[in-house]
């Protein structure tokens, strides 16, 4: 199954008339392929919002990884400006320097979907979000939480953020061997997938690309010795980052200016 | 003496089979094992745990029921109390071995991450509160989900024993135990908030068809074939969803959204109807193709896994201390020389564990049966 998996992946890729959209302001994805840094439904909220210029607000909602305090016991410096969102916010300005991306980031360790819900529900009431990226679905499939239950939630969410007038990027759990291992995580990833098909909704597969990244022996945390591990989770959100920002950019129609 | 006990009377499927799920455990729970990718869990909606429970049950019908039917109920009860007791304490030896390992390992290579995946890290934020918690059975590390969920089994099946006698009736109640919890989701009572990994009152239908197939065989229908399809359509359909959908979600755009919401909704905790329907339809299959005296599971080769069967406890416990080992194995060198090394050594000891147990089991016992009028009973019970 991962194999044939694998295979489509390949033939998507080969397959993909379009030449690499790798804008050179994004100083490179890391060798994503184009599949995961391209989006394919249009995030015109965000668009518009980086067009008219200014300040465009982005909110970034998730668990561990989000927050930035990810494994080794807060030695790693993923603290403020380390996590991914800050690194795509700063891929997104190189990109415009012209504009202002203002990141609020919301959420903690070992929240649910369900947890982050009145936290969405918050931030939107205070001030409009064109972009929001929620990171989800770790966290359900490690205590083995009702699918349906992630299905309502991120339902519910995703129309707040629409009648907010954003657009919205769900994130689905990083890659990892015990992930795959030890839960049943696809419920959850088709819970996601199903819900990027409404309007306005876009699925980052963030585990699918660490997958490429780790098989390609280009990155794998889990299998980085203790001293370089600091540098590797640098590397790593520095990568999801400007992958993510290449990808909110494809969505925008932004890329090919 | 022979390790393997083969009494007329013992159906070496159940114990061949069982053996199987053990060794998919192990295989299913160490991060990036090349064979957890061809474990049945590959090929069908369902896993190990469901072959687990499912024959859980049979083994408990056919042990506990006998008893029942010889000695009547309390001698039945009193055997599965003291089975249960057997349970919990090597829970809770493994929960100290194993949260020892990991912690260990935790600290000596630097990765945290180890106890965060296991869960083991709310031991350090409350330790006092967390040993009450364990002993409890409401705080269940990773990993250590399926002996609690066997011990809360084993308690409803206490109850029901008396029900075997009414298969129907005790049908109907589990059935409707297992709605109830589909519609309303109840679970039992964990520490960290939510409920059980393995929800018991969900999980119990599945037992109880096991002890109720053991205890009170329904009469094999005159016309199968129907059966026979049904199973193979449920089996197909659950191979697409694994091997189309889940890999290429976008096809469920095209579907109505009944059908969607029921085949993306799949969880493992409250065992969803197409996980059920999955591990039955597999259960008939394997019943009609595998016949109970064929003869390739007397043979040297089932000989191994038949042993992993009989002994499930001591193998399903180590086995959780050696895929811990294999996995450090893996992530200090993954190729391919360590996944041959980690399967081999793993499937290895597990059999010296197994019969290890059959040898203190047997000896002094064989090979007269010196006590032929008591002995059955005793050699029935599943100790394994």
């Amino acid at each position: 199954m991962r194999r044939l998996a694998s295979a489509f992946l390949l033939c998507a890729v080969f397959a993909s008339p379009r030449p690499s959209l790798a804008a050179t302001e994004l100083s490179g994805t890391c060798g994503a392929p184009d599949e995961f840094v391209t989006a394919d439904e249009s995030l015109a909220q965000f668009g518009q919002a980086v067009t008219a210029g200014g300040v465009v607000n982005v909110l970034a909602v998730g668990s561990a990884t989000t927050v930035g305090s990810v494994t080794a016991a807060g030695l790693n410096s993923a603290g403020e400006g380390g996590a991914f969102p800050w690194q795509m916010v700063r891929a997104l300005h190189a990109a415009f320097p012209s504009v202002k991306f203002d990141l609020t980031i919301r959420g903690g360790r070992g929240m649910t979907a369900e947890d982050m819900l009145p936290l969405i529900d918050a931030a939107l009431r205070q001030q409009h979000y064109a972009l929001v990226l929620w990171q989800t679905g770790t966290v359900e499939a490690v205590r083995g939480l009702q699918p349906d239950g992630l299905l309502d939630v991120l339902h519910t969410g995703a129309a707040h953020i629409r009648d907010a007038g954003g657009d919205l990027v769900l994130i689905d759990p990083q890659f990892s061997r015990f992930l795959r291992a030890n839960t049943d995580l696809d419920p959850y990833e088709n819970v996601m997938q199903q819900v990027a098909t409404m309007p306005g909704v876009v699925l980052f597969h963030r585990f699918e690309l660490m997958r490429t990244w780790a098989n390609d022996g280009r990155l794998d945390l889990e299998r980085t010795v203790k001293a370089d591990r600091d540098k590797a989770l640098d590397e790593l959100n520095a990568c999801l980052g400007r992958a993510l920002a290449h990808f909110v950019l494809s969505g925008a129609d932004l890329l090919k200016k | 003496m022979s390790l393997i006990r083969s009494s007329r009377g013992r159906d070496l499927r159940v114990d061949f089979f069982r053996g199987l799920a053990l060794w998919w455990i192990y295989t299913d729970h160490i991060p990036g094992d090349v064979l957890g990718d061809y474990s049945l869990r590959n090929f069908a909606m369902c896993d190990a745990t469901e072959v687990f429970v499912l024959l859980a049950g049979f083994g408990a019908g056919l042990a506990y029921g006998s008893v029942m039917d010889r000695q009547g109920y309390l001698y039945a009860a009193a055997d599965t109390l003291r089975r249960i007791w057997t349970l919990y304490i090597a829970h809770i030896f493994l929960f100290v071995v194993y949260t020892a390992q990991v912690a260990y390992s935790a600290a000596a290579l630097d990765r945290v991450f180890y106890l965060e995946e296991t869960r083991l890290d709310v031991l350090a934020d409350a330790p006092y509160r967390a040993m009450l918690e364990a002993l409890l059975l409401r705080f269940q590390p990773n990993l250590l989900n399926i002996l609690p969920l066997y011990v809360a089994l084993l308690l409803m099946f206490v109850i029901a024993l008396p029900l075997l006698r009414q298969p129907l009736l005790l049908f109907f109640t589990s059935f409707a135990g297992y709605l109830l919890v589909r519609v309303t989701g109840i679970n039992m009572p964990a520490w960290t908030g939510e409920g059980w990994y393995f929800n018991p009152f969900a999980w119990q239908f599945l037992f109880m068809i096991g002890a109720i197939l053991s205890y009170a065989p329904p009469k094999m229908p005159r016309v199968r074939w129907p059966i026979d399809v049904a199973s193979v359509l449920i089996l197909v359909a659950g191979i697409v969803v694994i091997w189309v959908i889940d890999t290429h979600p976008r096809i469920l755009a095209a579907m109505p959204s009944p059908v969607i919401r029921f085949v993306i909704t799949e969880d493992k905790t409250g065992l969803h109807p197409f996980r059920l329907l999955s591990i039955l339809s597999l259960a008939w299959l394997t019943a009609r193709s595998v016949p109970p005296d064929t003869d390739w599971l007397r043979s040297r080769f089932a000989a191994p896994l038949v042993l992993l069967g009989q002994n499930s406890l001591p193998v399903f416990c180590s086995g959780i201390f050696f895929g811990f080992i294999a996995r450090l194995g893996l992530e200090a060198r993954e190729n391919a020389a360590m996944q041959i090394a980690v399967n081999l050594c793993g499937a290895l000891a597990m059999v010296v564990v197994a019969g290890i147990t059959a040898w203190y089991r047997g000896k002094g016992r064989a090979p007269a049966q010196r006590q032929p009028v008591t002995l059955p009973a005793i050699a029935r019970t599943d100790t394994g």
